[in-house]
């Protein structure tokens, strides 16, 4: 099976082919595998489970192998301060699957905020089971 | 009204103020005044609440404000940076031995600062729907990306409903994934060019990620609602970008979100009679970021539209350190000076002048034009094939600069050429800047440098 993916790891925005190369009998398999799959060591991008192709460094590889495995992101929003008009802005601390976005979104919607708060204070630990927790993203007294 | 000297004034707090003053007191600048218009620091990085900044120069996928929070964080170690928020420019007016900043805010009302050296970061401005000519009614519901990002984001208001998003720029492709996470539809993101002038990764990130339509070569030929927006009509274009109506279609939506593009806002600039770069719409500059008028320095997005803040951060801090510099070199001239005029004898006071160079009638005064470097000590940059603007546009021949260069349209493996240095890329596109560093061993001998991109012959 062949992917295209255009690598975001950094702004050269490279364009990688991924081909799988199992066996017929477990095709897909690290597709159907649900949450993350440890991405491929150094050397190991290009062993048994593909070959990738197009990139320029080791993260593009580990970025188009994660795509096609594990796809995550960051998400980021804002989140209501108690007492006050303006919003908090807010972030994964980490990347998170990118089929629980939403779960995140709605979780955050329901949080209000009591001041002060530091930038990189933890808001909630787990934020929508994710088990990545939910930072501020600036000061606020 | 009252008068206060100092050494640099910076108009504008957002990353370019706040690097370049950063730099500027760690390079032993005396007296900094930081100066922004809006209540807070940060500029746009404030609304700007996603990630991707500072992959570059802080090695880490911040947030808008978590890069700005970095540099204010710093701004606490040095006491010689004094910070007036609130507080606006209205003029700056240049005289023989100073730059006169005139400012007001509600408290301190009108202030004169005499500035040895200035640094604009004022940063940039959007462009409306008036500069695009939209045809249609005028109803609620038409918003500049910003606008509707600081509402969002900053406010907690939700534009609309369903929305379009007209210009594929990476305000336009981060509001389009935004209004996405807020329970917003957005039907479509239309562009008028034949390529996306956003990064890539915007368009992976935030297009694709939530599988929303972008339609190239297309355009809103009109809007439709009387109070508020109730569709808009897309239609494609040819390649003189006349749209074809006949093939053209309606999408109901209640929002319209414009990122038609960015300007550079200079209207002090022009006021202080500094020459812009019709390419770029900023200042021209040299290598160490100076204007044409000396003793003001520009630096950010005033000078010309970054896609990444890293690149901001890395021209104001030389910008910082040339006006430390320049200040430096003032003072020792103006020390020199007052040697002069003190000494006794004749003959002293002659060397005195031979080496200072000063050629001002009125004593104990300086002519900055004194410490200027020579004109022969520049290279014009000219922007050749395929390339739309270079910055900076004047390079000082001792002293390695590095090149921001914005190609006019996309091409396949192609040389980028400058001098005696060439580089291969595989892919250029004009929403992704090309940063060529360049040593004076590649400058040429003529007073004039070219930059060109070719098609690679390999």
């Amino acid at each position: 099976m062949k992917h295209e993916i255009t690598c975001t790891a950094c702004p050269m925005g490279c364009r990688i082919t991924v081909e799988l190369e199992e066996p017929e009998g477990v095709r897909g398999s690290a597709l159907s595998v649900p949450g993350p799959v440890p991405g491929p060591g150094p050397g190991t991008a290009d062993a048994s489970h593909a070959k990738i192709t197009g990139n320029s460094c080791r993260r593009g590889a580990e970025y188009a192998w994660e795509e096609i495995t594990a796809p995550k992101r960051v998400v980021t929003s804002v989140v209501a301060v108690k007492g006050r008009s303006v919003m908090l802005p807010v972030r994964t601390a980490r990347p998170v699957p990118k089929q629980s976005i939403f779960n995140v979104m709605d979780a955050i919607r329901q949080i209000e905020v009591v001041l002060p708060v530091q930038a990189g204070q933890v808001l909630v630990d787990n934020i929508a089971g994710t088990g990545v927790a939910l930072t501020a993203s600036k000061n606020m007294a | 009204m009252h008068e206060v000297n100092v050494d640099l004034l910076i108009v504008g707090a957002g990353p370019a103020g706040l690097a370049a003053a950063i730099a500027a007191a760690e390079a032993g600048t005396g007296e900094i005044v930081l100066i922004d218009r809006l209540a807070e620091l940060g500029g746009i990085l404030q609304q700007c609440i996603h990630n991707g900044f500072g992959l570059r120069f802080f090695k880490e996928e911040l947030t808008g404000p978590e890069y700005a929070q970095r540099f204010m964080d710093k701004l606490a170690d040095f006491p010689q940076i004094t910070i007036k928020t609130e507080t606006m420019v209205v003029d700056i007016a240049r005289d023989q031995r100073t730059n006169r900043v005139t400012t007001v805010n509600a408290r301190d009302g009108l202030v004169i600062y005499n500035a040895s050296a200035v640094i604009l970061a004022m940063g940039c401005r959007e462009r409306p729907r008036g500069a695009i000519n939209t045809p249609g009614t005028r109803p609620a519901g038409i918003y500049t990306a910003g606008s509707a990002q600081r509402l969002m984001n900053v406010e907690g208001f939700l534009p609309g409903r369903r929305a379009v998003i007209l210009g594929s720029g990476d305000i336009g492709l981060i509001m389009a994934r935004r209004l996405t996470l807020e329970g917003i539809k957005v039907e479509a993101v239309i562009e008028l060019m034949p390529y996306s002038s956003g990064l890539t990764r915007n368009i992976v990130q935030c297009l694709d990620d939530f599988g929303i339509p972008l339609y190239l070569g297309h355009t809103v030929t009109e809007i439709i609602g009387r109070d508020r927006v109730e569709g808009v009509v897309v239609a494609p274009v040819d390649s003189n970008r006349v749209p074809d109506l006949k093939r053209a279609f309606r999408v109901d939506c209640d929002t319209l979100v414009l990122s038609v593009g960015l300007i550079p806002e200079n209207e002090l600039s022009l006021q202080a009679g500094i020459e812009l770069d019709q390419a770029t719409g900023g200042p021209t500059v040299d290598s160490d970021y100076q204007t044409n008028v000396p003793g003001i320095f520009a630096c950010g997005n005033v000078v010309h539209v970054h896609d990444l803040v890293d690149d901001v951060t890395e021209e104001s801090i030389v910008a910082g350190r040339s006006a430390a510099a320049f200040v430096r070199n003032l003072r020792a001239q103006r020390t020199q000076h007052a040697q002069c005029a003190q000494s006794e004898q004749r003959v002293q006071r002659e060397q005195c002048e031979q080496r200072g160079g000063g050629d001002s009638g009125d004593s104990g005064g300086s002519d900055v034009s004194s410490i200027q470097p020579a004109k022969d000590a520049f290279i014009t940059i000219k922007a050749g094939r395929n390339v739309r603007s270079v910055v900076p546009q004047r390079l000082r021949r001792d002293r390695p600069s590095v090149l921001y260069i914005r190609v006019a349209n996309p091409e396949q493996d192609v040389v980028i050429g400058a001098g005696g240095l060439r580089r291969k890329l595989r892919h250029v596109t004009p929403g992704e800047t090309v940063r060529l560093t360049m040593a004076p061993e590649y400058f040429p001998e003529e007073s004039q440098l070219t930059v060109t991109v070719e098609k690679s012959e390999a």
